[in-house]
C-alpha cells in the first residue's frame, strides 16, 4: 500500500530472499531502535520468523539488545567479584531476548492511554532495572578493554522514555489528586492508599526514587521540537498559558502537589516503628501483599460493585499488615502472639492518662481480623491521638495553636531549631516513665526497654545481629536480605529535600549567590548547586529569576540544549561508581574490578573506632560502598510544634484551618566519614544458596525471582518482600558491614560545632545499601542524639548519594522525624 | 594499481588503497604478494562493482574497522545510527541493485558498505505492517492461518497499544 513505488517492481532475480542469513540478521539488528518493525518483519514469512524466534542461539537477540542497551556484563561481573568463585559464563545465563522484550514492553506504559495494571509491576521493574544496569563508571584502570565506554545507552533510552514525564495516572498518585473527568478503574486502583504495597506500587515508588520528580508534560501533536516551541511561546503569552493550564496542570503545580503529599509522608510521626527498623524499611516476612487477582477481579468485574468492595477490603487489610509489628512474631514465635496481643492493650487501658472511648473501640477493632478497615490507618490515628494527648494535657479540643504552645513540653520555638533539640529530648525524659509503657507495648516486647533506652547500648552489637527472631525486633535484622527499602517513603524524602534545596537555591538568587538565611556557608551553597546538578535540575539562570515562581517552572525549559544535558545528569548520577573519589576508596577498585591500585600502599592506617564494641569481631574488608570521604548532607526539619500540627492535619484536614504556616527548615552541613573496620553478617544456614545463574539476569531486582520476561512474570505479585525466603542474594552476605566514624559539622546556629558520628553501611534486600549514621550530642560526644537511616540512590557508589530520614537515636516515643540526604563531595 | 575481473568478465582497475577497503581483496593481495595478476571476483557483476568502487573511492583514507574484534563492530553499529548524506544518495538505487550491493559488500567484506545497505533495508521496513513489507519485497506469505496467529502472538511484546 504505502510502499514506495521506486522499489516495487516485478520480482527480480536478486531479492531480499537472496540475502544470506547473516545479512538478514544484521538488518534485524539495524531495526533494534524500532522494535515493532522487528516484529513486523519477522511476521512476513517462515524463514524470518524462524530466524528470530526459532533459534536457540541467543546471539541475534544479544546483538539487538546491545544495539539499544548497555552491555550488562561489566556490571554483572563487578557484582560477581565479591562472591566466591562460581564461574558460570554470563553469556549463557543472561536472557537477552527476554530482557530486551521486557524493556520494550515497559515503554508502553508511557504511551498507553490507560494503565494496564496487570503488567504494571513488571514494566516498572523493567524500567528500574534499565536504570540501574547502566554501565558502571569504572575506574580508569580497567578501561583497558574496548567495550567499556563512558556513554550509557540505557540512560539515553530512559531519557527518551521519560521525555513526557511519568504517565499521568501515576503522577496523580504522587499528587494525591485524581483527574475529575476520569473514572478509569485502573486509576482508581492506583489511587487507593494500599496500592503502594502492591508489587506495582512498590515498583513504581522504586522507579520514582531513582528518577526523581518528572512531571507530566503537556503533549502536543507535534514532535518534541514543536512542543518546546509551543511552550516557549506560551510562556510569553499569559492568555495562552492560562488556557493550557486548564487542560493540564503546570509542571510547577504538579510539583507543588506532589511535594505536599510527600511532606505528609516524611513528617509522619507514626511512621517511626521498630517494625521498620526505625528507618525507611520494610520487613519481608509479612504476609504476601494483595494478590494480583484482586486487581484483576476489579478490572474484569468493575460493574459488580459488591465483589469489588469485598476484594477491596480484603486487599486493604492484607496490605496493611506490614505495619503491624506483630507480624514477625506471629510468624516466628507463633503461639505467644495471642498473649502479646492482649498484653498490648492492657497497659493502655490502665494508663493514668485519659483515653477516649473512641480509642478503645478502635483498639478492639484493631484486633478484629475481619474488620474491613485499614489497620495501618487506625494505627496512625491512634498514635496521632495518643500523641496529641501527650502533648496537650488530654485536651481533646485543644486545637488552638497558641495554647498548644504553652502546654507543649516539647515545643521548641521556631527560631532555635536543631541545636536545641537535645534540650527537648532532655525535657522529654521527664515524661519518659509515662511514655515508656506504651512504647514498650508497641514493640510488643518485654525486653525492649534495655534495647531501646540503654544509652550505652551499642546498636552494632552482634547481639542484634544474631538475636533470635522471637526477641525484640532488631534494628539490624539477622537476615538483611529480608529487609527491603520502603521506596514510597524514600522517594518522598528525596522529593522533599530536593524541592527544599531547589527552592532555597533558586529563591535567593537575584544575580547574587543565595545566602543567609538559607545557606550559612559558601560550601553549603556550592554543595547544593552540585547536588541539584547531579539530580539533573536545571539551575536558574540569573536573568530568568525575575519571573515569579519561575524557579519551580525551570524544568519547563528542558528543551534547551544545555538543559538537555543537565537533565541527563539525573540518570548519570545513578550509575555505579559515579560518586567523586569512589574508586580511590580503601580497596574499592580492587574489590569490584580485580585491578590492583598501584598507589594503594601509602594508605594511612584505619582510624580507630571511638566507641569500640568489644564483642564485635572485625574482619578484613574493603570500602565497597565508598563510605570514606567528605560528604555534605541536607537535613530538613519542622520545629516540633509544627511537626505535631502537620501530623494532625494529615489525620484531620480541618486542623489545617488553625495553623497553616508550617515552617520547614532545610540546612546543608558538611560531614566526614572514615572507615574503622568491617564485620560480617553470617549467611543464613537454613537457606540454600541460589544458583548464581538465577541472580545474574537482573541484579537489581536480584532478590526478585521474577521479571525476566513474560514467561516467568505471570505472577508478578509473588515477588518479594514475600517470596524471598526461598532464596537469598549471596552478595548481601559477601559484602562486609562497613563501620565508619566521622564528624558532623555545623548546626542551625553555629557552623563550628561538631558532633561525633558513627555508623554502618551494609547491603539489604533488593541490593539496596543501608546507611546508618548516629550522631552524638554536641556537648557530650559520648551520648547519641540523632540517627540517619538512608538508602543509596541508584548503583553502589552513585553520585546521587544517600537519601533517607533522621530521627532520635534512642528511638523514644515522640521522637521527631524528617528527611535527609547525604552526597559525597570528595 | 589493482586489476579486478567481474563475473561478466569486465576488468576494473583501482588504486590499491581503494580496493583494499574490501577485506577480501586485501587478504588476497597479501596472499599473492606483489603481483600484477588480475583478481577474479566471480560473484560480482560489472554494474555492481562499479558502484562498489565508487563507494570505496569516496571513502578512501577513512579508518577501517579493526579486523579482529566483534566488539568493535558492535560499537560502530551502535554509534552510527544514521546514514551520511552521501551514502544515502549513493544507496538510492532500485531494489535489485540494493540487494546486489549488499551481497557484494558481504562477499567482499566491506563492513561499512554492508552496514549502509542493511540500514537502508531497515529503514524501508520501519513503520510498515507485515503485509506492507511482503508487498515491498515480494515475499510470499507461507504461513498457515494457525501459524500466522501463533507468530502474531509471539510478537505481542512489541505491539503498540
Amino acid at each position: 500500500m504505502a510502499s514506495s513505488p521506486a522499489y516495487t517492481g516485478p520480482s527480480s532475480p536478486t531479492c531480499i530472499l537472496s540475502l544470506p542469513v547473516e545479512v538478514i540478521e544484521q538488518i534485524f539488528v539495524a531495526l533494534a531502535g524500532s522494535p515493532e518493525s522487528i516484529a513486523a518483519f519477522s511476521q512476513t514469512c517462515r524463514i524470518y520468523s524462524e530466524l528470530v524466534y526459532g533459534s536457540t542461539d541467543t546471539h541475534l537477540w544479544r546483538e539487538i539488545y546491545l544495539a539499544t542497551f548497555d552491555d550488562p556484563r561489566p556490571k554483572l561481573n563487578a557484582l560477581k567479584r565479591p562472591l566466591p568463585a562460581s564461574d558460570s559464563p554470563e553469556e549463557a545465563s543472561f536472557e537477552w531476548r527476554n530482557e530486551y522484550q521486557r524493556r520494550i514492553r515497559a515503554r508502553h506504559i508511557f504511551e498507553a492511554s490507560e494503565v494496564d495494571l496487570q503488567s504494571l509491576a513488571i514494566n516498572l521493574d523493567a524500567l528500574s532495572s534499565t536504570t540501574t544496569s547502566s554501565l558502571p563508571q569504572l575506574p580508569e584502570a580497567s578501561v583497558s578493554s574496548a567495550t567499556v565506554t563512558d556513554e550509557s545507552l540505557n540512560i539515553a533510552w530512559m531519557k527518551q522514555v521519560f521525555a513526557n514525564g511519568f504517565p499521568s495516572a501515576l503522577m496523580q498518585r504522587l499528587m494525591g489528586k485524581s483527574s475529575p473527568d476520569s473514572d478509569a478503574v485502573s486509576e482508581q486502583i492506583i489511587m487507593r492508599p494500599d496500592w503502594e504495597r502492591s508489587a506495582a506500587g512498590r515498583a513504581f515508588y522504586k522507579l520514582f526514587f531513582l528518577s526523581g520528580f518528572r512531571a507530566v508534560s503537556r503533549r502536543s501533536d507535534g514532535d518534541d521540537k514543536d512542543e518546546t516551541d509551543v511552550r516557549y511561546n506560551l510562556r510569553s503569552s499569559a492568555a495562552k498559558r492560562k488556557a493550557q493550564e486548564e487542560s493540564t496542570l503546570s509542571e510547577a503545580r504538579q510539583r507543588a502537589l506532589a511535594r505536599t503529599v510527600a511532606r505528609h509522608r516524611v513528617y509522619n510521626l507514626p511512621y517511626l516503628s521498630p517494625d521498620r527498623c526505625w528507618g525507611p524499611f520494610m520487613r519481608a516476612n509479612s504476609p504476601p501483599p494483595p494478590p494480583e487477582e484482586e486487581e484483576e477481579s476489579i478490572t474484569k468485574t468493575s460493574n459488580t460493585p459488591t465483589k469489588t468492595s469485598q476484594a477491596n477490603g480484603k486487599g486493604k487489610e492484607r496490605a496493611a499488615t506490614p505495619e503491624e509489628p506483630e507480624n514477625m512474631e506471629v510468624e516466628e514465635a507463633g503461639p505467644s502472639s495471642v498473649k502479646r496481643r492482649s498484653k498490648r492493650t492492657t497497659p493502655k487501658k490502665t494508663k493514668t492518662r485519659k483515653q477516649s472511648s473512641f480509642q478503645d473501640e478502635n483498639e478492639d477493632e484493631d484486633e478484629d481480623e475481619a474488620a474491613q478497615v485499614s489497620m495501618s490507618f487506625i494505627r496512625a490515628i491512634l498514635t496521632n491521638f495518643d500523641f496529641y494527648f501527650d502533648q496537650n494535657g488530654n485536651n481533646n479540643q485543644a486545637m488552638d495553636a497558641e495554647e498548644d504552645e504553652e502546654n507543649d513540653p516539647d515545643y521548641i520555638p521556631a527560631e532555635v531549631g536543631e541545636s536545641h533539640h537535645h534540650r527537648a529530648s532532655e525535657e522529654r525524659s521527664d515524661e519518659e516513665a509515662e511514655h515508656h509503657t506504651p512504647h514498650e507495648d508497641e514493640t510488643s516486647s518485654e525486653s525492649s526497654e534495655s534495647f531501646f533506652t540503654d544509652d550505652d547500648d551499642d546498636d552494632e552489637s552482634p547481639l542484634d545481629l544474631f538475636a533470635p527472631a522471637s526477641g525484640p525486633l532488631p534494628i539490624y535484622p539477622p537476615h538483611p536480605h529480608l529487609l527491603f527499602p520502603d521506596y514510597a517513603f524514600l522517594s518522598a524524602a528525596r522529593l522533599v529535600v530536593a524541592e527544599n534545596l531547589r527552592e532555597r537555591y533558586g529563591g535567593g538568587s537575584n544575580g547574587e549567590t543565595p545566602m543567609w538565611p538559607w545557606f550559612t556557608t559558601s560550601s553549603a551553597v556550592e554543595a547544593t548547586r552540585e547536588i541539584l546538578l547531579r539530580m539533573g535540575i536545571p539551575l536558574l539562570k540569573v536573568n530568568e529569576s525575575s519571573d515569579e515562581g519561575n524557579d519551580m517552572d525551570s524544568e519547563d525549559a528542558g528543551g534547551a540544549s544545555g538543559d538537555e544535558e543537565i537533565t541527563q545528569l539525573g540518570w548519570e548520577s545513578l550509575r555505579m561508581g559515579s560518586a567523586p573519589g569512589f574508586w580511590e576508596g580503601r580497596g574499592t577498585a580492587e574489590g569490584w574490578t580485580g585491578v590492583k591500585d598501584e598507589e594503594e600502599k601509602e594508605r594511612p592506617e584505619m582510624a580507630a573506632p571511638w566507641k569500640r564494641d568489644e564483642s564485635l569481631e572485625y574482619i578484613d574488608g574493603w570500602d565497597w560502598a565508598g563510605a570514606e570521604g567528605k560528604w555534605m548532607r541536607a537535613v530538613c526539619w519542622m520545629d516540633y510544634r509544627d511537626l505535631l500540627f502537620h501530623n494532625l492535619q494529615t489525620t484531620y484536614p480541618i486542623a489545617a484551618r488553625y495553623h497553616q504556616e508550617i515552617q520547614e527548615t532545610c540546612r546543608v552541613f558538611p560531614m566526614t566519614l572514615r572507615v574503622v573496620g568491617f564485620s560480617r553478617v553470617p549467611p543464613p544456614l537454613a537457606l540454600p544458596a541460589p544458583p548464581p545463574s538465577d541472580r545474574s539476569c537482573s541484579p537489581e531486582s536480584s532478590s526478585k525471582s521474577k521479571g525476566k520476561g513474560k514467561e516467568k512474570a505471570k505472577d508478578p505479585e509473588l515477588d518479594p518482600p514475600s517470596s524471598s525466603t526461598s532464596t537469598y542474594d549471596p552478595l548481601i552476605y559477601a559484602l562486609p558491614v562497613i563501620h565508619v566514624v566521622g564528624e558532623f559539622r555545623g548546626s542551625d546556629v553555629d557552623e563550628s560545632v561538631a558532633r561525633r558520628a558513627r555508623g554502618t553501611v551494609r547491603m539489604v534486600g533488593d541490593r539496596a545499601i543501608r546507611w546508618n549514621l548516629i550522631s552524638s550530642e554536641v556537648s557530650t560526644p559520648d551520648r547519641d542524639e540523632w540517627v540517619m537511616e538512608g538508602v543509596q540512590v541508584g548503583g553502589i557508589g552513585s553520585a546521587m548519594g544517600v537519601v533517607g530520614m533522621w530521627t532520635g537515636a534512642s528511638h523514644e516515643r515522640g521522637d521527631p522525624i524528617g528527611p535527609s540526604w547525604a552526597w559525597k563531595i570528595e | 594499481m589493482v586489476t579486478l575481473v567481474t563475473s561478466d568478465n569486465e576488468k576494473f582497475t583501482a588504486d590499491k588503497e581503494v580496493a583494499e577497503r574490501s577485506v577480501l581483496i586485501k587478504n588476497m593481495l597479501e596472499d599473492v604478494g606483489e603481483s600484477d595478476q588480475p583478481i577474479p571476483l566471480p560473484n560480482v557483476s560489472s554494474s555492481v562493482l562499479k558502484k562498489v568502487l565508487e563507494y570505496c573511492e569516496h571513502h578512501r583514507g577513512e579508518p577501517l574497522p579493526a579486523a579482529d574484534a566483534d566488539t568493535t563492530q558492535d560499537d560502530t553499529r551502535k554509534r552510527t545510527t544514521d546514514i551520511s548524506e552521501w551514502d544515502q544518495k549513493f544507496i538510492t538505487v532500485d531494489q535489485e541493485m540494493l540487494f546486489e550491493i549488499i551481497l557484494a559488500a558481504n562477499y567482499l567484506d566491506i563492513k561499512s558498505l554492508l552496514d549502509v545497505g542493511c540500514k537502508t533495508v531497515a529503514n524501508m521496513i520501519k513503520g510498515k505492517t507485515p503485509e506492507e513489507i511482503r508487498k515491498l519485497f515480494n515475499i510470499v506469505n507461507d504461513f498457515t492461518p494457525e501459524e500466522e496467529a501463533q507468530i502474531k502472538k509471539e510478537n505481542e511484546w512489541a505491539e503498540d497499544r
